[in-house]
């Protein structure tokens, strides 16, 4: 089990910190958990830098929000993904521009599901373990 | 600029607020490699591109940094979903 601080942004949402490998290394990153976003989501600029490209993507992925039109990305996998003391090699991350929020992106269901996980709000921290069924 | 300081993100959003810092040689928290507990400040600018437009050359050669907005942050208000395209 770990246990992580977080911040709260200006409305309330949780950010994280996040670490992401590729092929020039490392960035740190800060996400927001959003329990309401089935894929986590990086944006394609920090992904670039990292030496990653949409040539290394496996789908055309599309996103949209209520108030904007339907804008496209792309789905890859990344070397190994990192945060909230958890750690996967060759995750799949979505890439996609988001508003300017100051964030990297979204912490999104698809690395949440792994877990069972409890936000403690009040001590400003995440708790975060593996299901009692989990295979290694 | 390089600051040869060690600050913790607390001390790096009070002196650079609303800035976005270019950081490097992060002190890794024991239990969460994706934290830190200091790191020192490479270039600071008014966008993620200027600062690191102004972390080069050195960051050129520097394989583990991060660029971070130090003002509030904001998700998004609604939720996100990726679908697929057929």
């Amino acid at each position: 089990m770990t246990i992580t601080e977080f911040e709260r942004d200006a409305q309330g949402i949780i950010i994280v910190w996040a670490r992401l490998q590729g092929p020039n290394g490392s960035r740190d990153l800060q996400l927001a958990l959003d329990t309401g976003a089935a894929m986590t989501l990086v944006l394609p600029e920090v992904l670039d830098r990292l030496g990653y490209s949409a040539r290394d993507g496996d789908k055309i992925t599309s996103i949209s929000t209520a108030n904007a039109a339907p804008e496209q990305g792309y789905r890859l996998r990344v070397q190994h993904f990192q945060v909230l003391g958890f750690g996967f090699h060759e995750f799949r991350i979505h890439a996609h521009e988001l508003p300017d929020y100051g964030v990297d992106g979204l912490l999104g269901m698809d690395f949440l599901e792994n877990f069972d996980f409890e936000v403690r709000m009040s001590e400003r921290r995440i708790r975060l373990a593996l299901p009692a069924h989990h295979d290694p | 600029m390089t600051t040869e300081e060690r600050l913790t993100w607390k001390q790096i959003r009070e002196h650079y607020p609303q800035r976005w810092v270019v950081l490097i040689d992060h002190e890794r928290l024991p239990h969460d490699t994706a934290g830190f507990k200091t790191a020192r400040v490479l270039a600071v600018g008014g966008s993620r591109m200027e600062a690191t437009e102004r972390a080069r050359p050195e960051l050129d050669s520097i394989r583990d940094w991060g660029c971070h907005f130090t003002g509030p942050l904001r998700g998004p208000l609604i939720g996100y979903r990726p679908w697929f395209i057929p």
